[in-house]
């Protein structure tokens, strides 16, 4: 038996920033796409939430200033200078995975 | 001896020039959301890419390259918080996902109805919103930068936080709830929305 009720405006308004993410699964984003297109009352809460995740990230971009970006390059070059002079090895700890 | 060392070099690490220099912006930008600071954030920077470059044999590649260097920028970053600050902040690590979304669209819907013209989107200047970012709390800050600023997956930053995609999901919602608050209550001070159903 499969389930075609559309789904209830709680539900849709749980699954917005999921959807807005694009991390919701497709039978998901049928289900809030399809409530979103029936219902007048919640479309505008998905367009306001989409419209403020644009805001945030328009002011926060940065890039990184010129003169660092020339440091860490020479700097790296340095690197490579100096493991090929007399000093290799590091004993330091990237603490990453893979 | 004494061979010039100069811009115009190459790296003698094959692949991290293409795989790991590109994204030498959004770890500046991560390492200025974490910091709070251009000083510090410029030595987190190079203290990422200096390790990076060190481990770069460890990188698997075809894996992100962005997540395995935002992970090594936030362990940076933790270790040399915690020379420096013992205190860590911590917050209930599992909040109800469904109650932050629903919290989060009920915040936006105010400004909405404070706000018709929507005059808060074109209000704001720069500083003002990387104001209100810097003062998230620490694990809610790093998620809305991950996702919202860098545009990594849920899973991609649950793998550089180290925490369940669950965690990511409610710190992520609970952040950008905090920071439309913050900025609804900063644009009614301002006279940029008119408030008043707080």
């Amino acid at each position: 038996m499969t389930d075609d009720r559309m789904i209830t405006c709680r539900e849709a308004v749980e699954q917005l920033w999921a959807y807005i993410d694009g991390e919701l699964e497709n039978t998901d984003v049928n289900s809030v796409e399809e409530h979103l297109e029936a219902c007048k009352g919640c479309y505008p809460h998905y367009d306001f939430q989409k419209a403020f995740r644009e805001f945030v990230r328009r002011h926060a971009d940065r890039s990184v200033p010129a003169d660092l970006r020339k440091r860490i390059f020479l700097r790296l070059l340095a690197e490579d200078h100096r493991e090929s002079g007399d000093s290799p090895g590091t004993g330091d700890d990237a603490g990453a995975g893979k | 001896m004494s061979e010039e060392v100069t811009e115009d070099s190459t790296l003698g690490r094959p692949g991290f020039e293409e795989e790991a220099l590109p994204w030498l912006d959004a770890v500046y930008r991560f390492s200025l959301r974490l910091t709070g600071n251009e000083a510090e954030a410029d030595d987190l920077t190079q203290e990422t890419f200096l390790r990076a470059y060190r481990h770069w044999s460890t990188y698997t590649r075809g894996t992100s390259c962005r997540s395995w260097l935002f992970t090594i920028c936030r362990n940076a970053f933790l270790r040399g918080r915690e020379r420096t600050d013992r205190r860590m902040e911590s917050f209930e690590s599992e909040l109800d996902v469904a109650v932050e979304a629903m919290a989060g669209a009920k915040v936006l819907a105010e400004i909405r109805n404070e706000d018709p013209e929507r005059r808060f989107f074109d209000s704001f200047i720069d500083a003002e919103v990387d104001a209100a970012i810097a003062r998230l709390p620490d694990e809610f800050r790093q998620a809305v930068v991950l996702s919202d600023l860098e545009g990594l997956s849920y899973n991609e930053v649950a793998h550089v936080m180290d925490v369940p995609v669950g965690t990511v999901k409610s710190r992520l919602y609970r952040g950008r709830r905090l920071l439309a608050a913050a900025l609804r209550d900063y644009a009614t001070e301002m006279g940029y929305i008119a408030g008043g159903t707080k």
